[in-house]
């Protein structure tokens, strides 16, 4: 070996470890971008005259990282809604700073800090996983700055931990998985096998699933955030006996899951069950025809029919060439709440108890449907059981097998302290 | 546990262990001939998926489409190597860790840009997406043995290339002393750009082979690279036959390990253990050899 390479292996060895942390923390890509939206016609009226000129409106998502396509997918709502809002919200003009969180509690962290005391956001919205959001509403409580949130609501923010400053506008997480232990016995299932990503969404959506549930649970596991290879737990699936599995894995490990899943040939043998993070239209294409057949609770899919989601759907298939995930409809969703929340008291977001009463009102029309706030800041919406299908061009869409609760709050808001 | 489910996941650390392999033997070769600590190497990794992606969307035929992805993978990794690499191999490792971990930053996002932000849908070849009995009651995807199948020739013909060949010895003499072989008139310049190729082909010719098993997607080969640095560290830096050794132990580690601690420890602390079990042997691999299993003992 060359003598430089012999005494340099020590070296080599700590710089190894320190990029392997450095590579697994996070990219240090910063993706944040400062725009501002159209500040056309600055004509106030007389009702806005103690209202602020310009509002600064923070959106935070987990554009780089594991589950950058979440984050990329809610920006595509939001930028829809900018479309519709026309530079305005709630009447008054306002601007855009975009912050990363990169799926990751540190980086969010590090990013609301500079969105909070840098930039001096007015109200902030955003995030895109359940460890960003336990992570964040502290500081964003301490800051009193309110925030709407886009998606994932862990059970502790819901009760013990829930904050007057955080309005959940997608769904608690056991709110979008109840309902379907019930429908996986009704659909015949006796054997039971739990698996989700090691976190606190995984360890939520599996532990809700089990509700209502009246067979056998054999198995609960864990897999690691990162891991994308599932041979060896498909392997333990099948040893089991299991006849039903009920598996949490959003984004890149979704696709990889159910890729393989057919691949060891148990489509069709074992039945396949989650909730809509598993299988939705941003990973349709990596799917496949793969993904059909698989039941997925939500509370949001394209096909639910109103006029507001037909418009919304509409053109988000002109704009982006497919149908919208349920975490566009979800960003779109918390936009227009802001909205109507900052036009219920004129614009004048400074006067926070009368904006917060604004946003509990929720007076929008939400794609969902029915929407409401319970005490606890939590939606009190509909939740659906739905089936991955084919259109006749084969391309892939969510169809509604069933309801599986109309207007349901969360079960943790009788230990939250806000009545 | 049954002897089928032993012998699935047999199959299962095996095949694990030999992509590991695949990424594990570039880096280990990398550093031994040019010096080089490269953390683009899981970037080569998700060029070839991304290659193969592409190319199977313009040629019908699976091997043409194979072929393409790693000749286009050949064409990036010589633009790398002289335009970024080149310098580095003469200086120190903290410059080239930040270099070579700025490189795949810039080409997760360019390919962000290129392909877009969602996954890439890539399909094993017809004739290879069946299933093969094991035993009676399980069957094997025949696309992982065919994995296991590709690497394992893949490293044989590395083996022979090394030991058998007039180019192989001159890479191994470069190891040795890379001024001599200099000096006595090789092309030193042609010989580690050869080198460099060969390794991200390697790693290439796994993110090909992953490509229909995995999400294709920005960053894809980073969790891959982090477990290959640490089959290195276990193997002996510059070692092959380390690396070999080292990849398989991972590889069926990792495998076994997530059936038998929750097993043994229950699911909480049974997935700790599991998850740690790589670097927990690293760990151990360190406090008796600090130069790795098959590392030079001078270190």
């Amino acid at each position: 070996m060359h003598p430089m390479v012999r005494t340099s292996v020590s070296a080599a060895r700590a710089a190894m470890s320190a990029a392997a942390c450095a590579a697994r923390s996070s990219k240090v890509v910063a993706l944040s971008a400062t725009f501002a939206v159209g500040t056309v016609l600055g004509l106030a009226g007389p009702a806005q005259a103690q209202a602020p000129a310009s509002i600064r409106l923070g959106f935070i998502a987990a554009m780089s990282g594991p589950l950058s396509v979440v984050g990329a997918e809610q920006k595509r709502g939001f930028d829809l809604a900018l479309d519709h809002l026309g530079g305005k919200l709630g009447g008054v003009p306002f601007e855009v700073v975009q912050g990363d969180s990169k799926a990751n509690p540190t980086a969010t962290v590090q990013e609301l800090s500079r969105l909070i005391d840098k930039d001096r956001v007015d109200i902030l919205t955003g995030l895109s996983t359940s460890n960003e959001l336990v992570a964040a509403i502290k500081p964003i409580s301490d800051a009193k700055l309110f925030f709407v949130g886009m998606n994932g609501g862990p059970a502790v923010l819901a009760g013990e931990q829930c904050s007057p400053w955080y309005f959940n506008a997608s769904f608690q997480n056991g709110q979008l998985t109840a309902g379907m232990g019930a429908y996986m016995s009704k659909a015949g299932v006796k054997k039971l096998y739990l698996m989700g990503m090691d976190y606190e969404a995984g360890h939520e959506h599996t532990e809700a699933a089990k509700k209502g549930f009246t067979g056998e649970v054999v198995a609960h596991a864990f897999t690691p955030i990162p891991q994308v290879d599932f041979a060896a737990d498909i392997a333990r699936i099948r040893a089991s006996g299991a006849d039903g599995v009920f598996a949490f894995y959003p984004g890149a490990p979704g696709i990889a899951f159910v890729r393989q899943w057919n691949q060891a040939g148990l489509n069709g043998k074992i039945a396949l069950f989650s909730n809509i993070a598993l299988s939705e239209p941003t990973v349709f294409q990596a799917q496949g025809k793969t993904a059909l057949g698989i039941v997925v609770s939500a509370n949001y899919f394209a096909a639910i029919d109103n006029p507001r989601n037909r418009r919304f759907v509409q053109d988000f298939r002109a704009k982006f060439g497919r149908d919208p995930a349920s975490y566009a409809g979800l960003a779109y969703d918390s936009m227009m709440l802001i909205d109507a929340a900052v036009r219920e008291v004129k614009g004048n977001i400074r006067d926070q108890a009368a904006f917060r009463a604004a946003l509990r009102h929720a007076n929008f029309e939400s794609v969902r449907g029915p929407f409401r706030f319970n005490t606890n800041q939590q939606p009190i919406q509909n939740t659906y059981v739905t089936q991955v299908d084919q259109r006749p061009d084969g391309s892939l869409w969510l169809r509604q097998v069933s309801v599986s609760a109309e207007n349901a709050p969360d079960e943790f808001a009788a230990k939250c302290s806000m009545k | 546990m049954t002897g089928g489910l032993v012998l699935e996941q047999a199959f299962n650390g095996l095949q694990f262990g030999m992509i590991l392999f695949l990424m594990a033997v570039g880096v280990t070769l990398a550093f031994g001939v040019m010096n080089l600590i490269n953390l683009a190497h899981g970037s080569m990794l998700m060029l070839g998926a991304y290659f193969i992606a592409a190319a199977a969307t313009k040629i019908t035929a699976y091997p043409l489409a194979f072929v393409a992805a790693l000749m286009l993978t050949a064409v990036a990794s010589v633009l790398l190597e002289v335009l970024v690499m080149r310098p580095l191999y003469r200086m120190g490792h903290l410059d080239q860790v930040l270099a070579t971990f700025g490189v795949s930053i810039a080409v997760n996002e360019a390919v962000i840009m290129i392909w877009g932000r969602e996954a890439m849908f890539v399909a094993p070849p017809e004739w290879l997406d069946g299933t093969v009995a094991l035993t009676d009651t399980i069957s094997y995807p025949l696309y992982r043995l065919a994995i296991t199948g590709v690497a394992a020739l893949a490293g044989l013909a590395l083996w022979l290339l090394l030991a058998r060949t007039r180019l192989g010895m001159r890479i191994r003499a470069g190891a040795e002393n890379g001024d001599i072989v200099g000096a006595l008139g090789v092309n030193v310049r042609l010989l580690f750009i050869g080198v460099f190729v060969i390794s991200s082909l390697l790693a290439a010719l796994g993110g090909v082979m992953l490509g229909p098993l995995i999400a294709v997607q920005s960053g894809m080969g980073d969790p891959l690279l982090i477990l290959a640095l640490a089959v290195v560290v276990i193997g002996g830096v510059g070692s092959l036959k380390g690396a070999l050794v080292a990849s398989l132990a991972v590889g069926l580690l990792d495998t076994f390990g997530r059936m038998i601690w929750p097993h043994l420890m229950g699911n909480i602390i049974g997935n700790i253990v599991a998850n740690a079990s790589v670097y927990i042997l690293m760990a151990l691999v360190i406090a008796v050899r600090p130069s790795g299993l098959f590392g030079n003992h001078a270190a």
